[in-house]
């Protein structure tokens, strides 16, 4: 019973009544005519699109770098090599891969600048974080305005030049994972397996990650700076590292997230992108200095079912849509409760 | 926070250089922009002193929290809407005038030291990353602003005019209409200078507001203010009630950006219901920080060359971007994304000084009892 | 709020009496301006009517001008309206015939959003001069800014794809 009660106080109430919230919003689902059955489908598909920018996360909480509210770094990178792969005129596999691999160069290089500034202000890292995301959105902006993209499916038709606020991946990569030996079962529900495959292989590589010598030491300087420092750990390259691969996931999860929406969106759109990311981890049981893949999985699940669910049932039972105001509240509540928690002992 | 480092005087420009970096790259910009915006000087003098009367009672806000070593008030946003729900009420009872500026004051009130108080609780839980938390508050309270502004107005709280309703009845229209109270406080006493126009009623009340927070200071409870900031645990065992008076800056900080942001909107003429307060914190910590306060450190005069400087900017620099690459557009991100990286630097700066000086502080005494301080506070956002 | 009060009280023993003043004297103050506020901020509208009415003539010309207002013109038959605020207002009243204008003073119940105020039975001496007006409509409500647009979807999670891909 102790063991029980512990344990609930170690997972936190916020998160057994959402959880709670979750399974009601399931149950109550049939009886005011929605379908359960398609709308687990949307929430496999949510589950898989939005899964590895929560993985992101999960390196740089490690190593004691907080939560990075300055995913839109990552994500920028992303956009970079889905726009320049489309821009080359790939297509399917190609395309995405492409898109993939072009991204990565400069998710490395923007991460390592990145990194270099959190390692300089310690104890200080989310809201700079945050701005730096913030500045880095507004200032690609201007660059999607200016860089010569010239293929004729990406900028405004009028002026020639200048991407637009959203393309359309119609005819190059649209949910080319999602349809990937994808089964459908029924009329309504599908089973992505192409996507989840995917998330799952990333989650398989951070889960090594963190197993390696590199991640268990990226860890011991998360949890025990001085010990860490002690056994001749780096604490500024371990966290360098894991601010290197919370970008790289960052600009990939954008690729899957954007190859499962259909569309690429720019400028603003990935201005507050990162928090989603962050609520889903929080909920999924992770805290500000530790996170596993359980949480990520947990929680991306969790959030994306509610995301799904509470427009469906809540606008049925109150004939109104206040799934936004549940959203934000749910979300940005999940946030602060795990920012006041008093920070634990480090097991 | 003693200066720790022994300058010699050759490196003392270099020194305010680096004290200053925030304050000069804007100035270059801005310098930059102003003759390539082709405005003319009456226009942009005109446009300023318009812009100081309408931001600078909301950048004043952010003093208190600073002084109390709370960093910068994020959450200040949750008086915001106060000051909006304020509104809302003057305007539906049909207030008009400065009559109902005072109305939407006394109604924002209570609701902003309720907003305030929660504030405070939650910012005292979360400390050492009171910035942070602060800026996702506001982000859940918008999402209860939504749900009271459109779902309970009108539903449970009386509503009476159906000219702000929506028409399924209850739910406040996106944008109201606030011609009744439409800048009444600055047409109450403007003054005519040459070619400009001055509100003097609206410099009245921000100056009045200065003086009180000069007098503030001097209090018993602002001396306490300053000694938290400066170290909560030596003013606890002074006797000071730490949690108390940090609590009593957010409150004060959130009653003073509710009158800030009636102010901001009797101004603008109308309100985007639900959009109005999203940007508040943004511009109020850009103004601050542009205008050379630091996260823990701030004056009247870093309100007031901030106020300044940021509007030039914003002034000056869309067309600034039309006419060098034929896009306002253009002009517009790179203002935004000036202000964006203007907060980053000046955050980055402030916390990249205060562990350099922790590291020589601990490097000092690591001789002597290795690891027996640890600059705890520092490592809290973090560790 | 209280707090700065504790900063003043030297005595202990004084503390909770001069907490007591000061929380007495603060109601107070946001009372009275509150009532003050709301007493002379109230608008009202008042249409002036130059009609006959229960007998009375409608007058040829008036000039008729509330408080401070620029006066206005009204021919036979003719209405205008006044934008006022408080509930205490001067009518001057002035038939362009060479007779002193006539001053009266009306006094209209705090909650009347719009009256009709008929110019005839004013200068007649009728009380009260004024009725209270209904109009059928209260404001037609703008079609475009209906729902708030931007609110839904902006914020925290960028666009649901749902809303695309159905």
């Amino acid at each position: 019973m102790n063991k029980l009660k512990t344990a609930v106080a170690d997972f936190g109430w916020p998160r057994i009544i959402i959880f709670f919230f979750v399974v009601a919003l399931f149950v109550a689902a049939p009886f005011v005519g929605v379908r359960v059955d398609g709308a687990l489908s949307d929430v496999l598909a949510r589950f898989g699109q939005n899964g590895i920018l929560v993985l992101a996360l999960v390196p740089m909480v490690q190593a004691g770098a907080g939560l990075n509210f300055g995913l839109p770094v990552g994500i920028i990178a992303g956009l970079l090599g889905g726009t320049l792969s489309m821009q080359f005129g790939w297509t399917g596999w190609v395309g995405f891969l492409g898109a993939v691999g072009v991204s990565l160069p400069f998710a490395v290089l923007f991460g390592w600048a990145y990194g270099l500034l959190l390692n300089k202000v310690k104890g200080e890292e989310m809201t700079i974080a945050m701005y730096v995301g913030f500045s880095m959105v507004t200032f690609f902006a201007i660059l999607w305005l200016l860089l010569p993209y010239s293929s004729p499916n990406m900028v405004w038709g009028y002026s020639g030049s200048g991407l637009r606020t959203t393309i359309t991946l119609d005819g190059y990569w649209t949910k080319i994972l999602n349809d990937f030996l994808a089964v459908r079962l029924g009329r309504f529900f599908v089973f992505p397996t192409g996507l989840l495959a995917f998330f799952g292989a990333a989650t398989g590589v951070m889960w090594l990650f963190l197993k390696s010598k590199t991640g268990t030491a990226m860890t011991a300087v998360g949890s025990n700076p001085d010990f860490a420092r002690a056994g001749g750990v780096s604490s500024d390259r371990m966290r360098l590292v894991s601010v290197v691969v919370s970008t790289v996931f960052g600009a990939v999860g954008i690729l899957v997230y954007q190859q499962s929406y259909g569309f690429i969106q720019l400028y603003q759109a990935p201005l507050y992108m990162a928090f989603p990311a962050v609520a889903a981890i929080l909920l999924g049981g992770a805290s500000v200095n530790k996170a596993s893949m359980v949480n990520v999985l947990v929680g991306t699940f969790l959030f994306q079912a509610i995301l799904t669910m509470t427009p469906n049932v809540i606008n049925s039972v109150l004939q109104t849509d206040m799934s936004e105001v549940i959203r934000i509240v749910i979300s940005n509540g999940m946030i602060i409760y795990a920012l006041t928690r008093k920070t634990k002992v480090s097991k | 926070m003693n200066t720790p480092f022994k300058l010699p005087s050759a490196a003392r420009v270099r020194r305010f250089a680096a004290d200053n970096v925030v304050v000069l790259i804007f100035l270059f910009v801005t310098a930059i922009a102003v003759p390539s915006s082709k405005l003319s000087g009456t226009y942009i003098i005109q446009d300023l002193l318009t812009r100081y009367g309408r931001n600078a009672f909301l950048v004043f806000s952010l003093l208190l929290p600073i002084m109390a070593g709370m960093g910068i008030n994020f959450g200040m946003v949750l008086g915001a809407m106060a000051g909006e729900i304020g509104l809302i009420f003057a305007v539906d009872q049909g207030i008009a005038g400065v009559q109902g500026l005072l109305y939407a004051v006394l109604v924002g009130a209570p609701i902003a030291i309720l907003l305030g108080w929660i504030a405070g609780q939650v910012l005292n839980r979360a400390r050492g990353r009171e910035m942070v938390t602060g800026y996702i508050l506001g982000f859940f309270m918008d999402g209860v602003y939504q749900f009271v502004v459109l779902y309970l107005m009108g539903a449970i709280i009386p509503i009476t005019s159906k000219a702000i309703t929506l028409s399924r009845g209850y739910g406040i229209r996106n944008t109201l209409g606030l011609d009744s109270v439409r800048q009444s406080l600055d047409k109450l006493l403007m003054l005519k200078v040459g070619p400009f126009t001055l509100p003097m009623a609206t410099y009245l009340v921000i100056a009045l507001l200065a003086i009180f927070i000069v007098w503030f200071r001097r209090t018993k409870l602002g001396q306490d203010m300053r000694a938290i900031g400066q170290d909560q645990t030596v003013s606890h065992s002074a006797g000071i009630p730490v949690e108390r008076t940090r609590i009593v800056a957010i409150v004060i900080s959130t009653l003073l950006a509710m009158v800030g942001q009636i102010i901001f909107l009797q101004n603008m003429g109308n309100m985007a219901t639900y959009n109005a307060h999203r940007q508040t914190g943004f511009f109020a910590a850009a103004a601050i920080l542009v205008g050379g306060a630091s996260v823990a450190k701030a004056t009247i005069p870093n309100v007031l060359v901030g106020v300044g400087l940021l509007h030039l900017m914003y002034i000056v620099v869309p067309p600034a971007g039309a006419r060098l690459f034929g896009s306002a557009q253009i002009g517009e991100y790179f203002r935004d994304a000036m202000s964006y990286a203007v907060i980053a630097l000046a955050l980055a700066l402030h916390a990249w000084r205060k562990r350099a000086n922790a590291e020589s502080a601990r490097a000092g005494l690591r001789g002597a009892a290795s690891g027996a301080v640890d600059p705890a506070k520092t490592e809290g956002g973090a560790a | 709020m209280s707090a700065k009060e504790v900063s003043g009280a030297k005595a202990p023993l004084r503390v909770g009496t001069r907490r007591a003043a000061a929380l007495v004297l603060v109601a107070a103050a946001y009372l009275g301006a509150g009532a003050w506020a709301m007493l002379t901020g109230k608008s009202h509208t008042i249409l002036v009517d130059n009609k006959p009415v229960a007998g009375l003539e409608a007058f040829r010309l008036v000039e008729v001008a509330v408080g401070r207002q620029e006066p206005v013109e009204l021919g036979r038959g003719e209405r205008d309206k006044f934008a006022v605020q408080g509930q205490r207002h001067r009518v001057k009243i002035d038939l362009m015939n060479g007779t002193e204008p006539v001053t009266t003073t009306i006094v209209l119940p705090y909650d009347a959003k719009m009256v009709l105020l008929s110019l005839p039975k004013l200068a007649a001496g009728v009380e009260p001069a004024w009725e209270p007006f209904e109009t059928g409509q209260d404001a037609p409500p703008p079609a475009a800014d209906e729902l708030p647009e931007e609110l839904f979807g902006a914020a925290i999670d960028p666009a649901p794809p749902e809303s695309v891909g159905d």
